[in-house]
């Protein structure tokens, strides 16, 4: 930000130079054409322009400090009309006496009128170079803003991706927890050795949420070991309404994915599969590579009855995080397949 | 007082039974882990109390409730359930959220005893819901329990029946002739096709076309009594 500030000014001075360099060269030539070169002319133009350009930074600080640039067109069109005839003004008063005293220049037919109006006249004269000069310096301004606001929109876009990443990178759900502690509770007096398997089960998988929710990918052997504490702190409280099998092909071990990917659908599958029926069912977690992808599913008893019920935001939310991890070429479904069974898949090229 | 443990988790169900041993006022007769199996146990037992998770498979704990004819106190558990906790803070029901603690189960079980201890002093009829009798019922969010004293009307809609009390009006899933039936007719008097009002809530009855009644309810509502019913309603308001 600092070195654009700075090519910023100094992109005004050369410009500003270079207008007012330029408006002496024009008219001092333009004035030598008729009436012959004289040291006069180059002086009261050499004059004004000193006035003009230390006129129009004042301009320019009044600009700044007042912030002509967040105006509406109507406000700051009016303003700019107004500020180019009062400079006019201003310029021409200040400057025109000095002239017309020591550097009047013979033959100019100016010397007829009086001073007044020579002032007024050459007052608008200038009044429309100021009106040059506003254009110039907003239409300026509005192009480098504009640019300025597109790369904002940019990297505003991208902060908001990452934000909504460490978002989407779900917690364990409290239900759970809560619901686990409660067993482990009645477990302790029931067979107090698997308690304590228990509580550990529950503290690995509170650490990974926390831990790895920093991390953008883990890889499936870290996720599996999450997931396999899952199921066994579930079946404690589904007890042998929950049966589970995992066919993981070995070679998928090492692949990343985001943390808690696999777990979401785990936890999706109990949540709408085996807890909504009384008799409870079966859970198959499988990877697989095929043709350069990495294919993952989990499957579990039940149907999904419409549209509405089981496609919750939670679902969203792992398609989602796949998408902005490895990009529009992911690949994430839901549905009822064979043997009463429900399946969530995804699949994703491999990069790691 | 007799309860029943409702959970679907065997492990939470021990666990709250556990608890219950050391307080003597309440005694498990039976424990259910699914709605089916509660509302059969319920209804044959009939027992004073029932603790109930939100969260089962087939029939969450409201579900049950709608669906039970016999309403026992209920004390809800749950383990973290935003969805549900919203519907207690609207009504101020009692529930536990678990693991539970002992004291706070003392407190609910004494604050279900308050109440049954006050609906005593206006028991009625045994065959029909008293006036003192409550209600379940729910709409989208919200619950209550309804003691039927509160209630100022009983209106037809669709298949549903809507529920006029205080200036709430849910659903609940009965129709007006089942309702007919069960309501204690001292109390409730069937006004036409489409209502059933509370007669405790009458404010004034004026006569109408052709020797019907129109009867002003308490609260604004306004009751057109159909002739057939208007006879019925003379001959039980004459001594």
């Amino acid at each position: 930000m600092k070195i654009e500030h700075f090519d910023r000014a100094r992109l005004y001075w050369i410009m500003q130079s270079f207008g007012w360099g330029l408006f002496f060269i024009l008219y001092t030539t333009i004035a030598s054409l008729f009436i012959g070169v004289q040291w006069q002319t180059y002086a009261s133009y050499g004059n004004t322009v000193v006035f003009g350009f230390l006129t129009s930074h004042i301009y320019r600080l009044v600009i700044k400090k007042y912030n002509w640039q967040s105006l509406g067109l109507g406000k700051l069109s009016v303003n700019i009309i107004v500020a180019s005839l009062l400079l006019g003004l201003v310029i021409s008063v200040l400057v025109m006496p000095v002239n017309q005293l020591y550097f009047q220049v013979a033959g100019d037919f100016e010397q007829t009128l009086s001073l007044p109006v020579i002032v007024i006249s050459v007052a608008f004269q200038l009044a429309f170079v100021m009106l040059g000069w506003s254009l110039i310096y907003f239409v300026f301004h509005f192009f480098v803003n504009f640019k300025v606001t597109e790369v904002e929109k940019w990297r505003l876009e991208a902060a908001v991706k990452d934000a909504e990443l460490i978002a989407l990178k779900s917690q364990i759900n409290p239900h759970f927890i809560f619901n686990s502690l409660n067993n482990i509770r009645a477990l302790v007096v029931e067979d107090a050795e698997k308690a304590r398997d228990m509580i550990t089960h529950l503290s690995d998988l509170l650490r990974y949420s926390i831990q790895f929710n920093a991390k953008a990918k883990v890889c499936i052997e870290e996720e599996l070991e999450i997931v396999e504490n899952y199921l066994n702190l579930e079946s404690i409280q589904y007890e042998d309404r929950l049966s589970y099998t995992l066919d993981i092909q070995k070679a998928t071990l090492e692949y990343k994915i985001p943390p808690m990917a696999i777990q979401l659908l785990v936890e999706n599958a109990i949540k709408h599969g085996i807890s909504e029926l009384p008799k409870g069912g079966e859970i198959r977690i499988s990877s697989l590579l095929i043709d350069n992808h990495l294919v993952v599913e989990v499957k579990n008893t039940g149907r999904i009855a419409n549209k509405n019920s089981g496609t919750g935001i939670g679902l969203n939310n792992i398609a989602e995080r796949l998408r902005l991890v490895f990009g529009t070429n992911t690949e994430f479904t839901l549905k009822n397949v064979e043997n009463n069974m429900v399946s969530a898949k995804f699949t994703v090229p491999l990069t790691a | 007082m007799r309860a029943i443990v409702i959970d679907d988790s065997r492990l939470a169900r021990n666990e709250l039974k556990r608890l219950l041993k050391d307080l003597d006022t309440v005694q498990v007769i039976a424990e259910a882990a699914d709605a089916v199996e509660a509302k059969e146990k319920i209804e044959q037992e009939k027992p004073d109390l029932i603790f109930l998770d939100i969260q089962m498979p087939g029939k969450n704990g409201f579900e049950l409730l709608e669906d039970l004819e016999y309403v026992p106190d209920v004390v809800f558990t749950t383990a973290y359930d935003e969805y549900a906790l919203k519907a207690f803070e609207y009504n101020a029901l009692d529930y536990l959220q678990k693991p539970v603690q002992i004291d706070r189960l003392a407190g609910a079980i004494s604050k279900v005893a308050e109440k049954k201890e006050k609906r005593k002093q206006l028991e009625g009829d045994e065959n029909y819901m008293t006036a003192s009798e409550q209600v379940f019922v729910k709409d989208g969010e919200r619950c209550w329990f309804v003691q039927l004293g509160e209630i100022r009307l009983f209106e037809v809609d669709g298949n549903y029946t809507k529920v006029l009390f205080e200036d709430h009006k849910p659903m609940i899933p009965r129709t007006l002739n089942y309702l007919e039936t069960r309501l204690d007719p001292k109390t409730f008097f069937r006004a036409n096709r489409q209502q059933i009002i509370n007669l405790k809530w009458v404010e004034k009855i004026e006569p109408w076309f052709s020797g019907s009644i129109k009867i002003f309810m308490k609260g604004g509502h306004e009751v057109d009594v159909s002739r057939r019913q208007t006879q019925r309603f003379k001959e039980l308001m004459s001594f």
